[in-house]
């Protein structure tokens, strides 16, 4: 028995594609600005608490001197069948018609139940009241909230640009398309690595990649179904 | 067994029975001067907390539980001394059960407090724990009961209120002693609370069938309280918790150490309130088994538990199996396992050695090896998520350690406050067995038929 | 006519008043027996009802929580984790608690029902005497004509 969401709107995801993944890290700090991520300096940091909504991870593959070293972009999965939503007590996090995993702050009391029984690790939580070193407070983003101490946060495949990217298509009196939502690490991407857009619209350009033969899901084995697809190649 | 011998006339016990409340003694002020001091301090740290954010703790990404479920657990645990012992012991007729019950069912009440805070205070934003309360509210929203939070809610505070209301049945009739024996305020409170108890037959025959069947309805609620705990835990994906029998594992466990923590407090008792006739040997003795018992029971849990881990070979769950068995945990993981059964199995076994102070040492050891349990089950997971880029690692700051000591503190300051204001013995429940068996040694059964027998 | 009021030491000189009550014809409802420990006599009164009334607890509280995550999830109707809005293996454990705290509530309101207590002006007037170990034996003339 599984409950599904059905609805004619736009079902959102992400390709991202490993081989063209130069593990630069803009997306990271364009996330970072985009979103109104407090920094929380190098000794917080080292303790494990810093926020990053999308993180670069690298393995070393190989013995020295043949080492190769990949690097993958890790951001919320937005899974279908999330394992962090149900444990919430509260329904601070829950599946939203448009395929989005959602995080309410202001539903949220900070049990970091969710954080726990996440597989991806992409679930922060804010220890501190969040607070930014002069100048930055004043370069922060109108259009997103900021997260209050005590409760968690992850990527909204930046929510703020859906939106106004739906409102744009609905002006025009057409369906979404792509080019209509980027969000801030997508638009960031030197190498063009990743892509963003409408997962139930066969002609747009992630379904495509979605069906390539190189396309998998992170963790595909836990059956969570991730909105995230990644290509890399058949090796 | 060399035993002291019991009184037996009623005057003499109800004196004894009551000294605590009027010449506590010195040790009583001594042992609330020390736990209040813990508790200060706990206040201290959990206002810290409080105003700087859940930062000061040692938690971080991924070890977003540590301590505070730790505690949590342990606390639940330790309530499965008194009700559910008690009630196991009422139900099956056990009369050495006696001097025992409401040292039990008392522990239950203030361990359950003190665990159920932890839910509370380890929140983001405890200020807002209430809304995991079903109620209409304004925003609209109702509990997600498909969260073993949600279940953890109803289950303790099911558990907690049947627990106050077990305790507080058999305590009507001794109220009303008090309340006969008392004057002034006393006269008028105690008078309130035994709800105007007369002692007639019918009240004692009510009361009596009331406390059986709230024996038999809260034997089943503990054992769904301490499974709901562990169910926190296995109903997530993680290694090491995503386990079937987890359930039985934990409420094992609970009942381990809530026996163990029931014999400190006994021994406590017994020495403080100079109560070393009704607490005797026998009921050391026979609580020693039952800790024999759930000795062997826990090694044969966690036998199977980690053997199912190993064998299985899988990688994430391996790389929490080593961490505990050879690894960074390794030596608290090897005391736990001296701590619960390597010491303990073995001095419990040797009747010479099943004495009082041979169970004390045992019931020590169980309640550090538990605790450290419960923190071994919960870290190691977390410190190794599935993408070992993410792997973490846990250290405790003062605030954790001194809220932990606070729980220690309170939970005997609560005890000391409860044994000065009701009498930590039940009075009439020691004296009904009296008339009967050799004082509480021989199991009686149908007391009416044995009675009649005599007259 | 006065309330009589006969004191006794023990269980044995209490049997023993209470043969000699009988024989003299004084019917056991106009008696009443207070002591400070259960005494085990045949008691007066209707027959308990206290564990009927704990079943009909349990079963209220089955009914209540049953009714409460049913209509609250659909209500809130939130997706969470590809979970049916209604599931009966999670429901279960709430319905499972709240049976439990419907019983227990239940036995106890029962139980100071049938045992006559929480009542105005039920003060013990024999309390001292109760207290001190002893055996009090109540003999209400208003039953006895009755």
């Amino acid at each position: 028995m599984k409950e599904e969401t059905k609805s004619n709107k736009p079902q959102w995801g992400m390709v991202i594609d490993l081989d063209r993944c130069t593990g630069c890290e803009a997306c990271v700090v364009a996330c970072r600005v985009e979103n109104n991520i407090p920094a929380v300096g190098p000794e917080e940091a080292a303790k494990g608490r810093s926020i990053n909504w999308i993180r670069v991870e690298r393995y070393v593959e190989g013995e020295y001197p043949d080492v190769k070293v990949k690097f993958m972009p890790v951001l919320c999965q937005h899974c279908e069948e999330a394992p962090c939503e149900p444990v919430c007590p509260v329904y601070a996090t829950y599946r939203t018609d448009e395929g989005l995993n959602a995080q309410v702050y202001n539903r949220c009391v900070g049990t970091r139940y969710c954080a726990n029984n996440c597989p991806y690790t992409v679930r922060f939580f804010n220890f501190f009241d969040p607070k930014w070193d002069a100048p930055l407070e004043k370069a922060l983003n109108p259009e997103v909230s900021i997260r209050p101490r005590g409760v968690m946060e992850k990527c909204t495949f930046c929510i703020q640009r859906i939106r106004k990217g739906e409102e744009k298509a609905k002006d025009e009196e057409r369906e979404v398309r792509d080019g209509d939502v980027v969000p801030a690490c997508v638009q960031t991407c030197e190498t063009k690595a990743m892509y963003f857009g409408n997962l139930a619209d066969p002609t747009s350009e992630v379904s495509k990649l979605s069906k390539s033969n190189r396309a998998m899901r992170l963790l595909e084995d836990l059956g969570t179904k991730p909105r995230v697809i990644y290509l890399n190649k058949g090796d | 067994m060399k035993d002291l011998q019991p009184n037996s006339n009623s005057e003499t016990i109800t004196a004894d029975l009551l000294r605590p409340l009027s010449k506590p003694g010195l040790g009583w002020y001594t042992t609330v001067t020390i736990s209040g001091l813990l508790v200060l301090l706990a206040a201290v740290a959990l206002g810290y907390q409080f105003t700087k954010g859940l930062g000061v703790w040692g938690i971080n990404r991924p070890v977003f539980w540590a301590l505070d479920i730790t505690n949590f657990v342990f606390w639940i645990g330790i309530s499965h001394a008194g009700t559910l012992i008690s009630a196991i012991l009422r139900v099956t007729g056990a009369e050495w059960r006696r001097p025992v019950t409401r040292c039990a069912e008392a522990i239950t009440v203030f361990a359950l407090m003190i665990g159920a805070l932890f839910p509370i205070i380890h929140l983001g934003r405890p200020q807002f724990f209430y809304w995991l309360v079903p109620y209409p509210n304004e925003r609209g929203l109702w509990p997600n009961f498909r969260s073993p939070l949600a279940w953890d809610f109803f289950a303790i505070n099911t558990y907690l209120l049947g627990s106050i209301i077990y305790l507080y049945l058999p305590l009507i009739p001794d109220l009303a002693l008090l309340r006969d024996k008392s004057s002034g305020l006393f006269r008028r409170v105690y008078g309130a609370l035994c709800l105007g108890w007369r002692g007639t037959q019918l009240q004692w025959d009510r009361l009596e069938r009331a406390v059986r069947a709230m024996a038999v309805i809260i034997i089943p609620v503990a054992v769904s309280v301490h499974t709901i705990v562990s169910w926190d835990f296995a109903m997530t994906i993680r290694p090491m918790w995503h386990s079937t029998m987890f359930g039985p594992y934990f409420v094992a466990g609970a009942i381990f150490s809530g026996i163990a923590a029931l014999i400190l407090a006994m021994a406590v008792i017994r020495r403080v309130f100079h109560l070393e006739n009704y607490l005797r040997p026998v009921h050391f003795n026979n609580l020693g088994l039952l800790l024999l018992t759930m000795s062997l029971i826990w090694f044969y849990f966690t036998f199977a538990e980690y053997l199912t881990s190993w064998y299985g070979n899988e990688p994430e769950e391996m790389a929490v199996f080593r961490s505990k068995v050879s690894g960074v945990y390794a030596p608290l993981f090897w005391g736990t396992v001296v701590c619960c059964f390597a010491i303990p199995a073995p001095l419990l076994a040797i009747k010479r050695f099943r004495t009082i102070k041979g169970t004390m040492v045992a019931s020590v050891l169980v309640v550090i090896g538990m605790w450290f349990e419960r923190f071994l089950i919960i870290v190691p997971t977390l410190t190794q998520p599935k993408f070992t880029f993410n792997w973490g690692s846990y250290t405790p700051t003062w605030v954790e350690l001194s809220l932990t000591a606070g729980t220690f503190g309170y939970f005997v300051l609560l005890y000391s406050i409860f044994s000065r204001l009701f009498p930590i013995i039940a009075i009439w429940e020691y004296k009904e067995g009296l008339p009967l068996g050799e004082h509480g040694e021989q199991t009686v059964v149908g007391v009416p038929d044995a009675e009649l027998e005599s007259v | 006519m006065d309330t009589e009021v006969r004191v006794l030491n023990n269980r044995h000189e209490a049997v023993a008043a209470l043969q000699q009550l009988e024989r003299d014809g004084v019917p056991k409802s106009a008696i009443t027996v207070m002591s400070s420990e259960p005494l085990h006599l045949e008691c007066e009164g209707p027959k308990t009802r206290i564990p009927l009334f704990g079943i009909i607890g349990g079963l209220l509280g089955a009914a209540f929580a049953i009714l409460l995550t049913v209509w609250t999830s659909k209500r809130v109707g939130l997706v969470t984790g590809g979970m049916p809005i209604v599931s009966p293996w999670a429901f279960g454990i709430i319905v499972f608690e709240l049976a439990a705290l419907g019983a227990i509530l239940m036995t106890l309101g029962r139980m100071v029902v049938e045992a006559r207590l929480a009542r105005r002006g039920r003060g013990s007037d024999y309390g001292k005497m109760v207290a001190e170990g002893k055996i009090v034996i109540e003999i209400d003339p208003g039953a006895t004509k009755g």
